[in-house]
């Protein structure tokens, strides 16, 4: 018998209106899998992810998780969406603490994953600033953080680097890596970053333009930690390349 | 140290927009003799000091008339956060109770008067209270339930897909976001509060600021008294919204921030 998949998209079709955006999608993503989706700006990778946690609902088809409808008052899922989405009237700790605190985690335990999740994003001295007093790329930390804070089995990331510097980027991606390693979560991230999708995963998922399909599924067997200078990882990441050019 | 500077500026133009208010007021008191000066309006309250009207000092009469819009805007605050909250988060509720508060919403707060003091009498404070109470609670209701409709959808999205239920949602998120909204609409009130308070203890009351306003012009028109009480309610309005603004900022640090 095999696993279970911990995202099953089976047949799924979105239309807005009359525009239709996902046609007839289907794919699984394992346990513990790290997937990049990768595809042309409004081909619907946004849709996808706001499908998955039933933020809107397929106009047919079906997308489970764990082989059920998503409930995120029930699956330890977060997502980081593409603009900022902190609390303007939280500090960024309480920021951090906000599910923490709504899943009614211990105290104790909440407050030894805020020092590590504040270290960890750089804003240990920040954190009784408010969201509205920093850069853009601090608000996005803060976000990444307060996912990664609840120690996801299933972590959603739109784009979740778009507004940073390389710097940061690279430390960040590290990060995730590591939060992925350490927490043993699935995790969907959405890039259009190819250097960054190869880095990262162990699996790309190349989307087309509208009416989105599956163009290909393009396994990375590269060891972590990956080097972007070897000749193997420059291979892979012109044949990802070589395949969207045409977008 | 720029900043400082603008500050002080600022400080300086408030000060002299009271002094042309005092100057103009002056300047028309001199034009038109039936109408008290500034000097005129101090000296009278001086003498409404030593001689009380009905033997009720003024202490009496601005606590009275505070008193009456402190109790009624609690309760109007309480009703009209609770209302508004209602009509934003329960779809049904709106349906059926919004026509009934919109057509009730424009009808000026006097116009309740006969009415009201017909069923809870002119003696007590009731009556005072409820007028009053209407006079405040709708600006608090339609900010409430715009700002609740209005939350940006982008909290909404985060604190669902955080795995926070209706209640949470409420509470922590779209709750805090109405604040300034609830404030905003707290102040409106209170505007229309006070001249509910005054209307209706113009009409019926033995004591308060309102009253004393209707005494100016009981026996010979009195316009001294008449500014007197103009310029009570005026400090005392002015107090009450400098508190509610020191309260506000307690509860909203985060608006205190410098622009991105
Ligand atoms: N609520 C909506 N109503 C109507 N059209 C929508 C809605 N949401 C998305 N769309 C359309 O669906 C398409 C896919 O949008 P989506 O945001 O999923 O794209 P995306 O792949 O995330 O793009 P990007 O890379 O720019 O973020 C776009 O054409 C967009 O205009
Ligand atoms: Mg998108």
């Amino acid at each position: 018998m095999t696993e279970q998949p911990k995202v099953s998209a089976q047949r799924l079709t979105k239309k807005f209106g009359d525009l239709l955006v996902l046609n007839d999608v289907s794919f699984d993503i394992k346990k513990g899998e790290f997937v990049c989706l990768v595809g042309p700006t409004g081909c619907g990778k946004t849709t996808f992810l706001n499908l998955l946690v039933k933020l809107t609902e397929p106009t047919s088809g079906n997308v489970l998780i764990d082989g059920v409808p998503a409930d995120p008052q029930k699956h330890n899922m977060s997502f980081v969406f593409q603009e900022p989405s902190t609390f303007p009237w939280l500090t960024v700790e309480d920021n951090i603490k906000f599910n923490l605190e709504i899943k009614k985690i211990e105290k104790q335990e909440i407050q030894k994953r805020t020092e590590h999740i504040l270290e960890m994003i750089g804003l240990t001295e920040q954190r009784n600033a408010y969201p509205g007093q920093l850069s853009v790329s601090a608000e996005q930390r803060i976000v990444i953080g307060r996912s990664f804070a609840m120690y996801p089995d299933l972590l959603l990331m739109d784009e979740p680097y778009g507004q940073m510097d390389i710097k940061l980027r690279y430390y960040l991606e590290d990060a995730v890596l590591k939060l992925w390693r350490e927490t043993e979560s699935t995790i969907i991230f959405i890039t259009h970053n190819i250097e960054e999708a190869v880095y990262l995963s162990q699996r790309c998922l190349i989307m087309t333009p509208k009416p989105t399909t599956i163009k290909a599924s393009i396994e990375n067997p590269l060891p972590y930690p990956r080097n972007v200078s070897a000749p193997e990882f420059i291979k892979l990441r012109e044949q990802i390349t070589d395949m969207i050019k045409w977008w | 140290m720029s900043k400082v500077k603008k500050i002080d500026v600022y400080y300086i133009l408030s000060i002299l927009s009271v002094l042309l208010l005092l100057a103009v007021w002056w300047a028309a008191s001199a034009v038109n003799e039936s109408l008290a000066s500034p000097g005129q309006t101090v000296e009278r309250f001086f003498r409404l000091i030593e001689n009380p009207i009905m033997g009720k000092p003024v202490s009496v009469h601005i606590l009275a008339s505070m008193r009456r819009i402190l109790v009624a805007f609690f309760a109007a605050s309480v009703a009209g956060v609770g209302l508004g909250v209602c009509f934003g988060i329960f779809p049904t509720f709106r349906r059926m109770f919004w026509p009934v508060f919109s057509i009730l919403r424009p009808v000026p707060p006097l116009a309740w008067i006969p009415i009201v003091i017909l069923w809870f009498g002119v003696i007590g404070d009731t009556s005072k209270y409820i007028i009053i109470f209407i006079g405040i609670i709708m600006a608090i209701v339609i900010n409430t339930y715009a700002s609740i409709s209005e939350t940006d959808p982008l909290f909404l999205k985060a604190a669902k897909t955080l795995g926070a239920n209706r209640w949470q949602t409420l509470v922590h998120v779209t709750l805090p976001n109405s604040i300034p909204a609830i404030f905003a609409g707290m102040k409106t009130g209170l505007s229309t509060g006070w001249m509910s308070v005054v209307a209706a203890e113009m009409i019926a009351a033995k004591e308060g600021i309102g009253f004393l306003i209707n005494m100016s012009m009981k026996t010979t028109p009195d316009t001294a008294l008449d500014f007197v009480g103009i310029v009570l309610v005026a400090l005392c309005s002015s107090l009450v919204s400098f508190v509610l603004s020191v309260i506000e900022r307690k509860l909203c640090p985060w608006l205190e921030l410098d622009v991105k």
